[in-house]
């Protein structure tokens, strides 16, 4: 921090705001993670170095280890090819690196088509091996498939979920909340009765219910929006409660007054008036709800109701971890837990950092 | 003593319109509860037709369309909610046709179970959180605030299902304890005993853990951020410099300040209480409702469905009540709100 | 856990006990009494892994589901060309409250229950030929008939099926049953409505079920139902069993078996993996941590095989509403292409180590009437005779040459529905690229039961696809084994089966070929000699060959097994399946345990 007591005073909010969350060390570092995660989800099947739906006999294989001696010899980075053998007998099955076959690394390949963002039709990725071999820096499942793809493409998916659900959330809160606020009397203590009673209502059926009738024939963008919509149904009751009560306290200050003689009609006050006045809280809030919703998609693919393929998310592969096997014999398949985590935690400093920037006045 | 009597008067008005309002919510959770059950298409019978065709009975559409009639399943919706709700009023929560039995007798069975775990689990969030935020607020930026946070942290960003799957095997690895349910099966059938108590106690630490954890980080950040709030305030440092010790100082005041959020978000914490221990009954095949309430919606069995989520909601209704009433009495200013 | 109660004068002794002439069963190792067996199921009175033990019937079958042979009736008389079937039950057969089981009983049965017009409205399914009923009657305490209006050779084959289990399906012990009855008690629709039901019928189709948590309900099997809570299930051994060793010791030698109620099927895994049940089904896909705990659970692991036909099948809607998909559905390249294009080794490979047989869904080659070519019928993979027949049945690629086109230019999409099923869904996902890289694209949707129920009785769905029992001799000639049971017709022609069944009155009409082969069917079961019953049963089942409409994958998988330690006469190597009865093929009633007290 390079501010001196005088430019502290002169400083304008924005400015105290940022210096006030450079200081949240944590919330530094969360920024930086989620920037990584978001890089990842734009960048997608490029990062990839596999098509993450091309299954191959390969199943269960562990982690690959890259390597840079070969028999001794100094090489540019490569892996192994597999051998599998198997065991009917026993129904063992081993795959171990085949010293035999090396498969140079190589950066900026060429591999499995994909499209990009839905523009660009593309087969280049930032690394892979040549065709026939195959890579798995976190192994494979159980259909063979890499398990580092995978990751990597359902990543797409479940950050942007949160997203979607947060923005929904944010509109619903907004109106709902700036309405009961704004207005006051019979018109609050209705919608404050109606917000009581939406979260009185028990989460799991309702999300059971509402997924399952999710009409099969759908698409899977369709799916993929209906589940943003369920998520944002539980989380905008307590966006709207924040925004209630932020305008009670102010509505009756000077300036909403001075409008109001002017002749500023109601939304006008509260969109341009009211509302910048505490976009910074609403920030805070909404930052600390996509983690929930993130955990929420992983729920629900839990019950079920999640997306299927060929989408991937987090939940989907976590579903897949979801069993003995997986914790006990191919752990590599939990990576995706210590994703979600990672995620989660990262957007939670994030908000903590944010809500302490949010007042740069208190100390 | 008018004031006292005034102020007593305040209270038991508030107490009697959130009663009041609780009724009304929970009129309207059971017909909305009603209709979202039975939302998806098809019926109960649809996934009885397995059972009913391996017992000679043709399940083509005339038979069933008259077993539809027989069980009531083809009435308008609006008439079998009634039905069940008068009959519910009067304790009778039907019937479920997929145990086949009185809904009454089921969740009667594993209400205890129920209630068993969500206090044990409030409790030790209790137990565990506001010490913990305590001690985090005090050693602000110390080791041990970091240490007790990381847990309480990621175990909050651990989907739960997947962490109950992890530590009931780790159980299994270290202790032998047996997958499944909160007691082994040889114990099942015994009376009680010395021995089937501790079985039982080897049980719950598992389901315990994983209810508890996810609401723990959130807990131990209010505590520990409202304290800090609290701490800052102008009487604190003026009970310091009037040299009252800090351990008394803090007990007496700011934590029982900042014990206000705790308390009023009770209500809300029960509530995501229950939806994650749905998720651990089902991991860990407690004898809670939950996992009921899930076979029974999966099956559409419509009573049973019905009343596992009244009485869960009923439960989640008292907790806010509760923890409404504890705050208005603690606390003057939200009576005369 | 008898003697005390005889002892104690509660019981009378087993030789008062047993029948006349009990039913010798041949057990590998002559067994200790006592000890609880270990099983788990999804639902109170679900299916749980053991439960095919607790029937018993008129008949039975061999291990290989090929010779009919008797078991509580120990003699059935055959005559007039297969139109009168005379039982002779076991005199002194009793049922577990010590009853005599009679004539009495199947008699009550028939009258006051298949014929009752309030419990079945439609009047009873089985025993039906054409519209006529078949005719029950008594001859003496011990003897019963069954009389056919016309030939009807599958009745045996039934009365070795669960069709004719005693107590399940097929007669009641009318002394307990009558208190439901509203003809017999005045007082059964009180009763009903104290259980919670609005009427005595209504109870009453629930109390007959051999599954239902109705406790202590008289039954013939080797174990009763004795206990049922939400979380747990008990049955307890059946003190008037007619089966005995070969030495005279009364069977079963097990007490009890305990079966818990567990809702997770991924917990059942985890528990099966951890040896909390005595013997349990392992899946193929976590078959490595059945290996790896073995030593640790204290259980072995035993190899045993599925006699499925198909692990997975496909069947596709031909009476689907939109006119488009009905066609191309009902188009008979359509079909066999896609079973051209389906990678039967490697899904062999991959989730079964090479060890199940990649054949078409269809009988066991053991039967009789068998035809080789069957097996090998559109099972060859050949990409490319299945893009020519594509191409026959009209639908062509796209410019990208990435999916196919239906005939009105649109991306032809069909949606598959299953529900959590025995076979690996893994298999879905090979099937489901095979398919797309012959450009067929489809959708595998998981629902539960009940939506897929739902959804293929309104006839809405695009194709369903599920586990393919393979049957036996036995098996293969009862009325719902073909294609063509209620059942299964309705996952692939509701609407034809509605006609037939309806004699035309709805659905709609069937190709002429569907209306030969109805025909033939009905020929097949009026068979009366041998010659006729393999040449018409070779007849129907080569027309639903080659008419493909289940579509197969792989078959006869193998089925590991755990078996706890010091559980003895299990079988080493075993083929189990619905020809066989499911777990009755086991002969649970001959296991002990080593040490019955440690395992009580």
């Amino acid at each position: 921090m390079t501010d001196t007591a005088p430019s502290r005073y002169s400083a304008s909010q924005w400015q105290l705001m940022w210096a006030k969350f450079k200081d949240h060390k944590l919330a530094l570092v969360s920024l930086g993670v989620l920037g990584v995660f978001y890089l990842i989800a734009l960048l997608g099947p490029f990062l990839a170095p596999c098509d993450s739906w091309r299954t191959s006999q390969f199943a269960f294989a562990p982690p690959a280890r890259v390597h840079i001696f070969h028999n001794g010899r100094l090489m540019r980075p490569f892996v192994y090819g597999l051998k599998m053998t198997s065991d009917p007998g026993t129904f063992e099955r081993s795959i171990a690196p085949d010293k035999s076959t090396v498969l140079p690394v190589r950066f900026f390949a060429r591999g499995a088509e994909y499209d990009w963002l839905w523009l660009v039709h593309g087969n280049m990725h930032l690394f892979g091996v040549d065709s026939g071999g195959q890579i798995n820096l976190l192994g494979t499942d159980i259909l063979g498939r890499d398990c580092f793809s995978r990751d990597i493409v359902s990543t797409q998916i479940s950050v942007t979920v949160g997203l979607v659900g947060v923005f929904i959330t944010f509109v619903l809160g907004c109106l709902i909340g700036g309405v009961s606020g704004y207005y006051g009397g019979v018109v609050d203590n209705a919608l404050q009765r109606f917000m009581e009673f939406v979260t009185c209502l028990p989460t799991i059926p309702m999300w059971m219910a509402l997924g399952a009738a999710i009409p099969t024939q759908w698409s899977n963008l369709k799916v993929y929006f209906a589940i943003t919509v369920i998520l944002a149904l539980r989380s905008w009751t307590g966006l709207s409660r924040q925004v209630r009560s932020k305008l009670l306290q102010s509505r009756d200050e000077d300036y909403v007054i001075a409008a109001r003689v002017a002749g500023a009609s109601d939304s006008r006050i509260i969109l341009t008036h009211l509302l910048p006045g505490f976009a910074s809280y609403l920030i805070v809030s909404l930052t600390l709800e996509i983690p929930r919703m993130i955990l929420g998609e992983t729920t629900l693919s839990f019950f079920g109701l999640g997306l299927r393929p060929p989408t991937v998310s987090w939940g989907v592969l976590l579903q897949d971890a979801q069993n003995l096997a997986a914790i006990s014999v191919y752990p590599w398949l939990m990576f995706p837990a210590i994703m979600v985590v990672v995620c989660v935690l990262a957007f939670n400093f994030l908000g903590d950092g944010l809500r302490d920037a949010a007042d740069p006045y208190k100390e | 003593m008018a004031r006292n009597s005034q102020s007593g008067a305040l209270l038991l008005r508030y107490v009697l319109k959130r009663l009041l309002w609780a009724g009304v919510v929970l009129v309207l959770v059971s017909f909305f509860a009603f209709l979202v059950i039975q939302l998806p298409p098809g019926d109960f019978l649809d996934s009885y037709v397995e059972t009913l065709s391996r017992s000679g009975m043709g399940v083509d559409s005339a038979t069933l369309a008259s077993l539809r009639h027989a069980y009531g399943l083809d009435r308008p919706m609006v008439v079998q909610y009634w039905e069940w709700v008068t009959r519910f009023l009067h304790g009778d929560m039907g019937v479920s046709l997929l145990y086949v039995k009185k809904v009454n007798l089921i969740i009667l069975e594993r209400l205890p179970w129920t209630l068993l775990i969500t206090t044990s689990s409030m409790l030790l969030m209790y137990a565990i959180s506001i010490p913990v935020g305590i001690y985090a607020a005090r050693r602000q930026y110390s080791l041990g605030d970091f240490a007790a946070s990381l847990v309480g942290f990621v175990g909050m960003a651990t989907p739960g299902f997947l962490l109950a799957l992890v530590l009931m095997w780790l159980g299994y690895l270290a202790f032998g304890i047996s997958l499944g349910g909160l007691q082994s099966p040889q114990f099942m059938q015994q009376a009680w005993s010395w021995a089937k108590l501790k079985d039982l106690l080897w049980h719950l630490p598992v389901p315990l853990f994983v209810v508890s954890i996810a609401g723990m980080a959130n807990l131990i950040r209010t505590m520990r951020a409202t304290l800090l709030d609290e701490l800052g305030k102008p009487y604190v440092t003026t009970a310091r410099a009037k040299g009252l010790e800090e351990g008394v100082l803090i007990r007496r005041y700011p934590v029982r300040a900042a014990l206000n959020p705790i308390i009023s978000s009770g209500g809300w914490l029960l509530a995501e209480l229950f939806s994650g221990e749905t998720v651990a009954g089902i991991v860990l095949g407690l004898p809670t409702i939950g996992p009921v309430m899930y076979r029974a919606l999966l099956a559409e069995d419509m009573y049973l469905a019905a009343s596992c989520v009244m009485v869960m909601s009923i439960l989640t209704v008292i907790g806010f009540l509760a923890s409404d009433i504890v705050l208005a009495f603690t606390d003057p200013r939200i009576r005369l709100s | 856990m008898l003697a005390e109660r005889v002892a104690a004068g509660k019981l009378p002794p087993v030789e008062e006990r047993l029948p006349k002439n009990p039913f010798v069963r041949h057990a590998r190792q002559i067994g200790k009494y006592g000890g609880t067996l270990y099983d788990q199921t999804a639902s109170p009175g679900g299916r749980f892994h053991l439960d095919g033990a607790l029937i018993a019937g008129a008949q039975e079958t061999d291990n290989d589901g090929e010779i009919i042979r008797p078991h509580l009736c120990d003699r059935v008389d055959v005559k007039e060309d297969y139109r009168q079937f005379t039982f002779h039950i076991r005199e002194g057969l009793k049922w577990s409250d010590g009853v005599d089981m009679t004539a009495d009983d199947i008699l009550w049965w028939w009258e006051h229950e298949q014929r009752n017009r309030v419990i079945f409205p439609e009047g009873p399914r089985s025993f039906k030929v054409g519209n006529d009923y078949a005719e029950f009657s008594k001859l003496d305490r011990w003897t019963f008939r069954i009389t056919f209006p016309t030939s009807f050779r599958p009745c045996l084959n039934m009365s070795a099926s669960e069709w004719m289990a005693f107590g399940s399906y097929f007669a009641q012990p009318a002394h307990w049953m009558k208190q439901f009855h509203a003809d017999f008690n005045p007082k059964a629709d009180e009763l009903a409505r104290q259980n919670g039901f609005g009427s005595w019928y209504q109870y009453y189709t629930m109390v007959r079920e051999y599954m239902h948590p109705h406790v202590n309900k008289p039954h013939v099997g080797p174990w009763f139902r004795a206990a049922s809570t939400t979380t747990y299930d008990i049955y307890e051994r059946n003190p008037y069993f007619a089966e005995v060793d070969q030495e005279g010791n009364q069977l079963p030698y097990i007490d009890r078996i305990y079966v818990q109620v567990v809702e997770d099927q991924k917990l059942q895994t985890a528990r099966r993996a951890t040896g909390a049940v005595s013997e349990g089904l392992c899946e193929m896909s976590q078959i490595s941590v059945f290996t790896r705990n073995a030593a640790r659970a204290d259980y072995d692991i035993k190899h045993w095989r599925l006699a499925n036909g198909s692990e997975c099948m496909f069947a596709f809607n031909l009476n689907h509403k939109d006119p488009l998909k009905r066609r191309i559905y009902n188009d008979l390249k359509f079909r066999q292409a896609l079973s051209y294009a389906i990678n039967r080794h490697r899904i062999n490979e991959t989730l079964y180590f090479g060890q199940a047989k990649e054949w078409q869904a269809t009988l066991s080659p053991k039967v009789s009437y068998f035809d080789p070519s069957w097996l090998e019928y559109c099972a060859r993979y050949d990409q490319d005779k299945a893009n020519h027949l594509l191409d026959g049945a009209g639908l062509r690629w796209d410019k990208a040459r990435r999916y196919r086109l239906g005939p009105d230019g649109q991306r032809f999409v069909s949606v598959v529905i299953y529900n959590q099923q025995a076979f690996p869904v893994e298999l879905l996902e090979f099937v489901r690229q095979d398919w797309a890289e012959v450009g067929i694209e489809v959708i595998m949707k998981e629902t539960d039961f009940r939506f897929r129920e739902w959804v293929c009785r309104a006839g809405d769905q695009d194709c369903t696809c599920w586990n393919a029992d393979m049957v036996e001799e036995v098996a293969a000639y009862l009325p719902w084994a073909t294609k063509w049971n209620p059942q299964e017709v309705l996952f692939y022609a509701r609407d034809w089966w509605l006609w037939y069944y309806n004699n035309g009155q709805s659905g709609f009409e069937p190709p002429q070929i569907w209306k030969d082969q109805f025909e033939r069917m009905a020929a097949w079961y009026r068979a009366t000699s041998v010659e006729e019953y393999r040449r018409l049963g070779h007849a129907v089942w080569d027309f639903f060959s080659q008419q493909l409409v289940f579509i197969g994958t792989v078959g006869y998988a193998p089925q590991p097994v755990v078996v706890k330690n010091g559980l003895r006469n299990v079988s080493d190597a075993l083929t189990i399946g619905y020809g066989t009865d499911w777990a009755k093929s086991y002969m649970v009633q001959t296991y002990y345990w080593d040490s019955p007290e440690v395992h009580g």
